[in-house]
């Protein structure tokens, strides 16, 4: 009986009833959506580099470390000898190890000097690797490999010509205009810092800077940078270096011996650690985001309570009606409740699936302009969670207008006033 | 028997100054009766009484051999839906749904109304002949005119053939034509079913088609002041 009223109470205030479902909706997809996407900037966050165990570096802040080496962003203090680089590459527990060397800059992109195990054995968001979209990796002494936003940004093609820029602000007084790179690949995006770099060899970073050793240009040094070979280059220093351990365990080891290491000092840190020591700063950042979103939902089950409320008055009669056959005041509160329950429950289910329909459109334009991407997963136990307490929002909401029913309902009996 | 039962019946509401002071009344069972009397004389408080909606203050209450004093809301609520059918002034209907579906609510509501009837697709139709709407059974309430409503309404209180039928001035919208023939559909209805009809209203031309005429104002010796 009640369920019957309900649903024809219901449908004859159709755009009512329809605004608040679809005002439930919104806002519920709003919420997943925005969880969704915390989860996927965490996720993308704490996997901007996956699979490697230690990041060594000059010793300095971990999260200092972290930053110049993997986002490149920051500038390191100190750079390490190449020297010891090849001297702890030769333990047998590393199974490779990816060198870097920063310090110049193209239009404000880092460029990260590097050889072909970044190639090889980087890895981000879990076990993807570093792909070509054109071309291939930097292997001769002036080739320039582009992320995918910097190629997209700046619109360059394969086998354009580039000046590298010393130092790394983004207005650079130092131009490597003596010895121009080509540009022999383009990555495909990677939704990490990695999109907004170049790449070149460690033997480019070393010519570009030959004649440089002062720090500025040496206008006496005629020599012709094009010709240069490797055997003309001998790489001296490092920013920081990336390893893999064959086996985990000799890990903390692995790290006590470059702790401890005698001719420089030096630091390694645990990539997953710091990265989630990172994330924690940005904890509040995250609260805020939570809490906005579930204001919003609030909101689209306050319009269900303004709605019944509002439509008290006009109902009066009703209550009369149903109460002079017989029906009691508290089932008369059951009614307003169960259709406020009915919105929120079809109100919930389309916003569970609505998500999935914004998702299929924000997806790609968020992937191709900010590096985040939300996986299309299955909906998890806890999302299924948060929707049963959503909808349990609806009786809720049907509450106040439902107490205010029984009052009027019980006190005005046959009469209306 | 008596249908009702009223003996010292005394109400009043929360600032406790009586509305309703009446010593005795009694109505039998399958009369007609006719209560009148000026507005604020107490007529809703006493049907609201007999409906079982409200409990006098003091005194007895027997309605159907009933002490309704004695039984809870919900108990009374019961009490109303499988014994009772009530006809309002206007607006009778619940605008959301059809003619049928108003006119058989009592059927979902009721057990004992619903236990009286064998087929109530039939038994709607039935009645809604008799009040001459069996045009519109599947129509909005909307499409109706004001004394077609108010047949609707009686043919809701009549369903599942109740002891009671209460009637609070369903006249009082009705131009004297269309209060003629409802007058004459409901008369013929008490006639063939039986039930006792309690009939409020200020116009004393309707008195001529009852067995018993109360004047409130004659009995309800509080005045009536609300």
């Amino acid at each position: 009986m009640i369920s019957f009223l309900s649903l024809k109470s219901l449908a004859s205030r159709k755009f009512i009833s329809f605004l608040s479902i679809l005002s439930i909706a919104l806002s519920l997809s709003l919420f997943l959506m925005v969880e969704k996407l915390r989860k996927g900037v965490e996720d993308g966050f704490t996997n901007t580099i996956s699979n490697a165990d230690l990041i060594v570096g000059s010793r300095s802040g971990p999260l200092q470390l972290l930053l110049y080496t993997v986002f490149h962003m920051g500038s390191p203090t100190n750079n390490i000898r190449f020297s010891s680089y090849e001297e702890i590459k030769k333990n047998p527990i590393i199974d490779w190890t990816i060198p870097i060397s920063l310090g110049d800059s193209y239009k404000g992109h880092r460029v990260v000097a590097t050889d072909e195990n970044f190639f090889k054995h980087y890895q981000f968001h879990g076990d993807r690797n570093v792909e070509m979209d054109k071309g291939q990796w930097a292997s001769g002494i002036f080739d320039v490999v582009l992320g995918s936003q910097v190629a997209k940004k700046l619109n360059h093609k394969m086998g354009d010509k580039l000046v590298l820029s010393h130092g790394i602000s983004e207005k650079a007084v130092l131009e490597h205009d003596d010895s121009p790179f080509e540009v022999t690949g383009i990555l495909k995006p990677t939704g990490t810092p990695l999109d907004k770099s170049v790449f070149i060899s460690l033997y480019g970073m070393e010519a570009i800077h030959v004649g440089w050793e002062s720090g500025a240009p040496n206008y006496e040094d005629t020599t012709d940078k094009s010709k240069l070979t490797r055997d003309d280059l001998k790489v001296e220093q490092l920013t920081s270096f990336i390893l893999k351990t064959k086996n985990r365990f000799a890990l903390l080891h692995l790290n006590r011996f470059i702790g401890a290491f005698e001719k420089e000092p030096l630091m390694g840190i645990i990539p997953a650690v710091t990265l989630t020591e990172l994330w924690g700063l940005l904890d509040q950042l995250e609260k805020a985001f939570l809490a906005i979103s579930f204001f919003v939902v609030l909101i689209g089950f306050l319009s269900v309570l303004i709605s019944l409320y509002m439509s008290l008055n006009e109902r009066q009669r009703e209550m009369a009606i149903l109460r002079s056959i017989g029906v009691s005041p508290l089932k008369i509160t059951t009614l307003l409740i169960v259709e406020a329950t009915f919105l929120s429950i079809i109100g919930c289910l389309l916003g569970f699936a609505l998500q999935y329909i914004f998702l299929g459109i924000v997806n790609p334009i968020l992937e191709a302009n900010y590096s985040v991407f939300i996986p299309m997963t299955k909906p998890s136990a806890r999302e299924f969670v948060v929707v049963g307490l959503f909808i349990l929002l609806g009786p809720l909401s049907g509450l106040i207008p439902a107490l205010k029913a029984y009052k009027t309902s019980l006190h005005n009996g046959l009469l209306v006033k | 028997m008596n249908t009702v039962e009223l003996e010292n019946i005394k109400f009043s509401y929360q600032n406790n100054v009586d509305v309703l002071n009446i010593e005795s009344l009694e109505i039998v069972k399958g009369e007609r009766v006719f209560i009148h009397g000026p507005s604020g004389s107490g007529k809703s408080t006493l049907l609201n009484l007999l409906a079982g909606v409200l409990t006098p203050s003091s005194g007895s209450l027997k309605v159907l051999d009933k002490k309704l004093n004695d039984l809870s809301v919900s108990e009374r609520d019961k009490f109303r839906g499988d014994h009772i059918g009530f006809v309002f002034q206007s607006f009778n209907l619940i605008p959301y749904l059809t003619i049928k579906e108003n006119i058989s609510l009592p059927y979902r509501v009721s057990k004992i109304k619903r236990n009286k009837i064998s087929d109530i697709e039939e038994e709607t139709l039935k009645i809604a002949k008799h009040l001459k709407i069996d045009n519109f059974l599947d129509q909005k309430v909307s499409r109706l005119s004001i004394g077609q409503q108010q047949r609707v309404g009686v043919a809701r209180a009549l369903i599942g053939n109740p002891d009671i039928v209460i009637a609070d001035e369903p006249t009082s919208s009705l131009d004297d034509e269309v209060t003629d023939s409802f007058m004459n559909l409901l008369l013929e209805k008490q006639k063939e079913s039986g039930f006792t009809l309690i009939f409020v209203s200020h116009d004393k031309r309707l008195e001529k088609h009852f067995s018993k005429v109360i004047s409130l104002s004659e009995i309800n010796k509080a005045g009536g002041k609300l």
